[in-house]
């Protein structure tokens, strides 16, 4: 009984996770091409530039992505033998770039016309952090930097 | 420096996420743990094969505590308890035959069962569950005490902790494996409960064997030897036999062994005893006790 069950979530976890996959990865890329006007760098000061900076500020994007049963599952049989934790990869990926579009959006609704000095942090949510035990692991992207705005 | 605005790459070119396809993976994960499952299990399978006859007769009794809730069932009512009694007298003189030595003589224990069912069953701890329907059908002490002597072939031959032994590797395994209370070792539990008991067919002819050889032992004949099975394989579809069927190998098959065992060692065959008072006494009881032969078994 609890096997069908274990079966069914699998199953559940591999069609639902996959659409919800490709779907969010054509988001992703659609969202990216817009935003490919928008620099978006790590650089500590802005690169030389005649026009004088007019205002620099904070900007911040999270994006928190769930693990669904079957690349649990996957992930777990992993952990039996080692080696690259594939399952993950694109959740992890998908976190990071959904997180730095909503920072740039962020950027851009203040007027930006770079953003500097980005920095990210992960975090996992559940699977025995925050207080959780047993509950599925989240993977939580923090994307931050500096929206700089030149004087025009 | 200049910044020149580029597409992201298109999602099959994305560095950071492995390009094989996820059930892939899991495919070849899955065979892994299947391979690394069976060759545990076919490890302890071997050390099954190894303790069984090493066990201490304490650590066997010991086992036996678990189907503690079945054997007070058998000997719940006063008329099972003097068929039991009545069982136990004719069990006793087939061990004194066996073990003649009364220092190297186990203790063995036969219980009745009250259940419409036809079957007798050799448990772990020395106990032998023989079930009100055997005894309701059975026309003769012989062949009564045939299939006594084949269960008694099972305790001796250790057959049941064999049978058990699988079960019971399974729980261990499961419980090392992926911790206390998991779906694998519940379900092991649960075959551990449901008591699989069913014996390999070389197992079947040994315990025949010695069945055979303890009722020419008592009686200096075979009589009575294939009754049982010949009239086990007239009623196969008969729904009280299913159970003894389910647990042991078909009944055609061993009444052609028997016979050809009984050739080849020339045991005569002579009239039959009629059941012991003591059995039948029971047997009215039992009915009186339940008019309709209705099963109390829910
Ligand atoms: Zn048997």
């Amino acid at each position: 009984m609890e096997l069908l069950i274990l079966a069914i979530m699998v199953t559940i976890g591999y069609f639902a996770g996959s659409h919800a996959e490709k779907t969010h990865y054509a988001s992703i890329i659609e969202r990216e091409k817009a935003f490919t006007k928008l620099p978006t760098t790590n650089l500590k000061h802005p690169p030389q530039d005649p026009r004088e900076v007019e205002w620099a500020q904070l900007v911040n994007g999270n994006a928190v992505m769930a693990v669904d049963y079957f690349k649990l599952f996957v992930a777990s049989l992993r952990n039996m033998f080692g080696g690259r934790m594939s399952a993950y990869e694109s959740v992890i990926d998908r976190a990071r770039r959904e997180a730095t579009l909503r920072m740039q959006e962020m950027a851009r609704k203040q007027g930006a016309d770079m953003i500097i000095n980005l920095r990210i942090e992960t975090a996992s949510i559940g699977g025995g952090t925050a207080g959780q035990k047993n509950g599925l692991p989240s993977i939580e992207a923090m994307v931050y930097g500096t929206a700089v705005r030149y004087r025009r | 420096m200049v910044f020149v605005p580029k597409e992201p790459p298109a999602a099959t070119e994305n560095v950071n996420v492995s390009p094989n396809h996820p059930l892939h993976e899991f495919l070849i994960l899955l065979g892994g743990l299947a391979g690394v499952l069976f060759l545990v299990w076919l490890l302890l399978g071997l050390a099954v094969d190894w303790i069984v006859p090493n066990l201490d007769p304490r650590a066997e009794s010991q086992l036996a505590t678990i189907y503690r809730p079945l054997l007070e069932v058998g000997d719940a009512s006063p008329t099972t308890q003097t068929g039991s009694r009545a069982l136990q007298i004719e069990l006793d003189q087939l061990l004194a035959l066996q073990f003649p030595d009364k220092a190297k003589r186990p203790a063995y224990f036969v219980h009745l069962h009250s259940d419409e069912d036809v079957n007798a069953l050799a448990l772990p701890g020395g106990h032998i569950l023989v079930l009100s329907g055997l005894l309701a059908q059975a026309e003769s002490e012989n062949e009564l005490l045939f299939v006594l002597g084949h269960e008694l072939g099972h305790l001796i031959h250790r057959d049941h902790l064999r049978g058990l032994g699988r079960s019971l590797v399974m729980y261990t395994l499961a419980n090392a494996l992926f911790g206390n209370q998991n779906f694998v070792s519940g379900m092991a539990e649960n075959s551990l409960r449901n008591l699989q008991l069913s014996f390999s067919r070389g197992q079947e002819s040994a315990a025949d064997q010695l069945g055979l050889a303890l009722l020419v032992k008592k009686y200096g004949h075979a009589g009575g030897a294939t009754v049982f099975f010949e009239r086990l394989a007239k009623q196969e579809k008969s729904p009280r036999f299913l159970s003894y069927l389910t647990t042991h190998p078909h009944p055609q098959e061993r009444v052609e062994q028997l016979q050809a065992l009984i050739q080849a060692q020339a045991y005569a065959i002579k009239p039959t005893q009629p059941l012991s008072k003591a059995l039948k006494a029971n047997l009215a009881a039992s009915q009186e006790h339940n008019p309709d032969g209705q099963s109390e078994k829910d």
